[in-house]
């Protein structure tokens, strides 16, 4: 799975699941929190699908905040578990 | 009163605590809060370690003062807003002291919370810890929990569930709770997973993602509560072997009864013994639930009824209130908060529906000005708590009304919700 294929997914996961508008340029920069709208239940509900879509194993351990601060971190989070699990 | 405790990964022993309550005392007598100034005077507490919260708890009610007790991330500017009409004498934020005008002297060291009342702002509710005594010692004698049966809270520990329910009972019956703001829900099952006896203590929604994630994982108890588990997650996790236990109060009240063994997820079991409930006795003609102990009476504006077996099944409210996953958001807190911004005409909020945690905040806006929805969120979060913010927001040409020109919430949201299951889920 490519870069592009993982925010492909991410913003599937964020329309379809989460239930929030996406703009129609998605992209890399855009923050979860002020421009998508997600908030912290949703983050941890993103953990869930972001395990199913992507089939990688979350670790148990605490995630760091930033993770969650733009669509290009949460690429990063889940690249770094993809190989992590390769 | 208090004993050990954990945090996420940390764990204190009481010496420990101790330690941290001398040292932050020491600090707060630096900041010329004595054991004189604290007495009958309110506090208000916004803090993001339970640690600190825990400890200034302590502080403030061992010297005779009244808490008021924030929900953690809540903005510095509402803060002050809240504890200044709420009357505090002070705002403790985190390590910092803000000197106010307070008015009137709570003569009972209480705990103060806001209630989610039906209109207009929330109502402050004052609970002397005399009354929250007895709420813990009752409530311990209807759980009869064992000592090394942790208790695992994934709630606030700013509200009664997380504070009264699942912290202060812990302590008094010698158990240790273990407290966790990490929001991983991964991390959850790991520390669940750490005892072999423990009652995890949270909301349907929690309970929601972590049987997502592990079908199979089984909880040794769990304690629901703010809002009904959805039906197949309460029959799945019955199957699993999970021991699921639910309760049911209010702010007024704290906890009003408790179910060991549910028969549904809208079962709350035996009320706790200083309370007389009345409501009705038939499930096709649920009525108002009204809990009456020796000094008071609390119309809850729940519906409900009692089971043949004496047990108070609770249902839907009788009024507007927001239930996101168990916190209660009053409608025209958020249309105060939206109308700040210039331009808009009319704003309605209401309880959208939700497919994963039931309900979330829904906002109507007649505006003048053009916005998106994000600068509206972005203007929200400025003056609220991520919970209250709106998450689905439109715009209209006009808010629907009745026959009569009323603005009903309950018809918006019922011609809301009904847009929203047309197009598949999906604005």
């Amino acid at each position: 799975m490519n870069r592009t294929e993982i925010v492909e997914g991410l913003k599937k996961i964020i329309n379809e699941n989460l239930e929030l508008e996406v703009p129609s340029d998605f992209s890399e920069n855009l923050r979860t929190w002020e421009d998508l709208g997600v908030d912290s239940i949703m983050a941890m509900q993103l953990i869930v699908y972001i395990e199913e879509d992507f089939s990688i194993e979350v670790p148990e351990d605490e995630i760091a905040e930033n993770v969650f601060d733009t669509v290009g971190s949460l690429a990063d989070f889940i690249e770094k578990l993809q190989q992590a699990s390769a | 009163m208090m004993n050990r405790v954990c945090i996420d990964t940390e764990s204190y022993s009481s010496e420990q605590l101790d330690e941290i309550e001398n040292s932050i005392r020491k600090e707060l007598v630096h900041e010329g809060l004595t054991e004189n100034v604290i007495q009958n005077r309110l506090f208000a507490l916004c803090m993001e370690s339970p640690l600190r919260l825990l400890a200034c708890l302590e502080i403030i009610r061992k010297g005779g003062g009244s808490l008021l007790l924030i929900h953690a991330d809540t903005p510095h500017q509402t803060c002050l807003e809240l504890a200044r009409e709420s009357g505090c004498h002070y705002l403790l934020f985190n390590g910092e002291k803000v000197s106010l005008q307070g008015k009137n002297l709570y003569r009972d060291s209480s705990l103060v919370q806001f209630s989610s009342g039906t209109t207009g702002k929330p109502k402050q509710i004052v609970r002397s810890w005399e009354n929250i005594r007895r709420e813990i010692f009752n409530y311990n004698k209807l759980l009869s929990a064992e000592e090394d049966e942790a208790p695992i809270i994934l709630v606030p520990a700013t509200h009664s569930f997380g504070l009264i329910a699942g912290i202060m009972t812990a302590f008094e019956r010698g158990a240790t709770p273990h407290i966790v703001i990490n929001r991983n829900p991964k991390f959850y099952m790991k520390i669940i997973g750490g005892y072999q006896k423990h009652i995890v203590y949270g909301v349907p929604f929690q309970f929601h993602l972590m049987h997502a994630l592990a079908p199979h994982f089984v909880f040794n108890r769990l304690l629901s509560s703010g809002a009904p588990l959805q039906e197949r997650l309460f029959r799945d996790l019955e199957q699993n072997g999970s021991g699921i236990m639910q309760q049911y109060g209010c702010t007024e009240c704290g906890c009003i009864s408790l179910s060991l063994f549910p028969e549904g997820p809208n079962d709350n079991g035996r009320p706790l013994e200083h309370f007389t409930i009345e409501t009705s006795t038939s499930a096709s003609e649920p009525t108002e639930i009204i809990a009456k102990t020796d000094r008071s009476i609390v119309h809850t504006r729940d519906l409900g009824y009692f089971s043949d077996k004496g047990s108070l099944f609770v249902l839907n409210r009788l009024d507007d209130l927001i239930n996101v996953s168990g916190q209660k958001v009053i409608p025209s807190e958020v249309e105060e908060v939206i109308s700040r911004l210039e331009g808009i005409k009319e704003t309605v909020v209401y309880g959208a529906r939700h497919t994963i945690w039931g309900e979330c905040v829904g906002a109507l806006i007649v505006s003048e000005k053009q916005y998106d929805v994000a600068a509206v969120k972005n203007h929200c979060m400025k003056h609220l708590p991520a919970y209250k913010i709106p998450a689905k927001i439109r715009f209209v040409e006009e808010i629907p009304k009745t026959e009569k020109g009323k603005i009903s919430r309950s018809l918006i949201k019922s011609l809301e919700n009904q847009n929203t299951q047309k197009n598949g889920g999906r604005e």
